[in-house]
């Protein structure tokens, strides 16, 4: 019964998101589908220019299709594994007082943005990942469409432990009031690490090993290179564990920084 | 009122918008340092690109590090006045449209895209350009040519030429809202294309560069001045970049009042 009722509530917090965010379709289609598909244009004319520029076959060890295909996919998958509206909306929650109609609520805070977040993101992978599909195939660029289901499952797993760290943020707004600040830190240093920028493959072997034992590559890096076959399946498993350490280290301090916070917390916003 | 008088008003304004913002900023005092610590984070964001594109190859198109970092030195300059001057206010924008707030900003007898524009300074980035400054000029005294510091002084004219035409096309974006009532997503578009004005223009095929040293003049935010720099002195390029500033401001304000006559007032 209680399964039922957790399974059922959660549920309608996805369905909740995805009513919520098609309602505008031109504001949705933006975020989902143009503007991703803008930044994989310019990466991919970039990198067209860059190997023109260099007069080279081959950049760091791969070719150009190699590079062309990164740049189509990363911008993607960069856009399913990042958090900017929901933790937003968290910190927002917090610092005006909305979060009390959570509370007052036989629900929690956690779950009914985790749920929002996952069918978010469910519905974005959905419908954005079409795009990159059919221009792999038109421009004959490499990606092993049966490594499909692994990489996005570990995007998935990612997005607990970024979820997480977004929660965490949110917390702090709490004692701090204002803290958007820290999220868009919190995102460049993702983007960076994440390998949004650049294939991380590019950076010196030393760097490169230390950076991809890190859970934060799971985001772009990882599934957008075992995808097109920069990397094995080693790579994946590596991430698997690695989300799964970054999880067992951030889940008690988001429940410290929750319960934490709510003794703070005196109803009428932070 | 003569025009001097009109100048004179708006800079008392912008002054007093300088003062509170700052006021409202030095309130949260750990958010405006971290807001200071992310500037630096997208700045090293931006120079580990190059620094890795250039652990591979030792020039691009005859440019080598030393130009690649002189270019960043002008790309964080614009971007950072543009934070201080507008960004801001327009990623706040569509909610003002959402909420109804813009309908007391077109109440106030002042212009009301100028308020809109520039009503919170985002006092943080003056630090960001003080980096952006020393960077820049590190950087460019540090360049294997006989160069002339002088020519640095175009810069004056430049930077905010830059800062003008970002301003049209992040403007623009969202003024568009106001037509779409929901439609704060617009302004994702503009950190896609923003994207084109962090790369020097000739990195880009040669269709693609004409497209954007004319028609979309977004190489001529950081990436023609940057050349006018490095390279001999051009007078088509800097006459075509000083001209492009004031003719897209002066584009936005025309754009502005045609989606004004669209708007249909407070949460419509």
């Amino acid at each position: 019964m209680l399964c039922t009722n957790f399974f059922r509530r959660n549920l309608a917090f996805v369905r909740l998101a995805v009513i919520t965010n098609l309602e505008y379709r031109l504001n949705y289609f933006i975020d989902a589908v143009l503007q991703p598909l803008m930044t994989a244009g310019i990466e991919v004319v970039l990198w067209i220019a860059l190997f023109q520029a260099t007069q080279s076959q081959q950049f760091a060890g791969f070719s150009r299709e190699s590079y062309l295909s990164y740049a189509l996919w990363s911008g993607f998958m960069a856009r399913v594994s990042s958090n900017w509206m929901y933790e937003f909306r968290m910190i927002f929650d917090i610092e005006s007082g909305g979060i009390n109609t959570i509370l007052t609520r036989p629900m929690s805070f956690f779950e009914y943005y985790l749920s929002q977040f996952l069918g978010y993101k469910g519905i974005t992978t959905v419908i954005s990942f079409i795009f990159p599909t059919l221009l792999s195939f038109y421009l004959d660029l490499p990606c092993q469409l049966e490594r499909f289901p692994l990489a996005l499952l570990l995007i998935f797993y990612y997005l607990i432990l970024l979820f997480i760290f977004s929660f965490i943020i949110a917390n702090l707004a709490f004692k701090l009031t204002r803290v958007g600040s820290l999220t868009i830190a919190k995102n460049f240093i993702l983007m960076i690490l994440s390998g949004e920028l650049f294939p991380l493959d590019m950076l010196p072997s030393q760097l490169k090993k230390f950076m991809l034992y890190l859970p934060f590559v799971n985001g772009t890096f990882a599934p957008t290179a075992f995808l097109i076959g920069r990397t094995d399946v080693n790579q994946i498993s590596i991430g698997f564990v690695s989300i799964t350490i970054g999880i067992l280290c951030l889940a008690p301090l988001a429940i410290y920084s929750w319960k934490k916070g709510l003794t703070n917390y005196v109803g009428t916003g932070a | 009122m003569s025009a001097l008088q009109a100048l004179r008003r708006y800079v008392l304004i912008y002054l007093s918008l300088v003062k509170a913002s700052l006021i409202a900023d030095m309130e949260y005092r750990s958010n405006l340092t971290i807001k200071i610590f992310t500037d630096i984070l997208w700045y090293l964001g931006r120079l580990s690109i190059f620094e890795v594109i250039y652990q591979h190859t030792s020039s691009i198109s005859g440019w080598q590090i030393q130009h690649m970092r002189v270019f960043l030195g002008i790309v964080f300059m614009v971007d950072a006045l543009s934070e201080i001057l507008f960004s801001e206010n327009l990623e706040m924008f569509a909610n003002k449209v959402v909420r109804g707030d813009l309908d007391l900003l077109l109440a106030k007898p002042v212009n009301s895209q100028f308020m809109v524009s520039v009503q919170k300074v985002n006092t943080s980035n003056f630090f960001s350009f003080g980096i952006g400054f020393i960077w820049f000029f590190y950087n460019f005294l540090k360049l294997p040519s006989d160069l002339n510091i002088f020519k640095s002084l175009w810069l004056i004219l430049l930077i905010p030429n830059g800062v003008c035409i970002m301003y049209f096309y992040r403007f623009c974006l969202v003024a568009t809202s106001l037509i779409f009532t929901r439609a704060e997503n617009l302004q994702f578009i503009w950190y896609s294309l923003y994207r084109i004005s962090l790369r020097p223009d000739f990195m880009f095929t040669s269709w693609f560069r004409a497209l954007i040293t004319t028609v979309f003049p977004l190489a001529m935010i950081s990436s023609i001045p940057a050349r006018i720099m490095i390279e001999p002195l051009s007078p088509t390029p800097l006459l075509g970049t000083l001209t492009m500033g004031p003719l897209l401001l002066w584009l936005s304000s025309r754009y502005w009042l045609y989606c004004l006559s669209k708007y249909s007032s407070a949460s419509s």
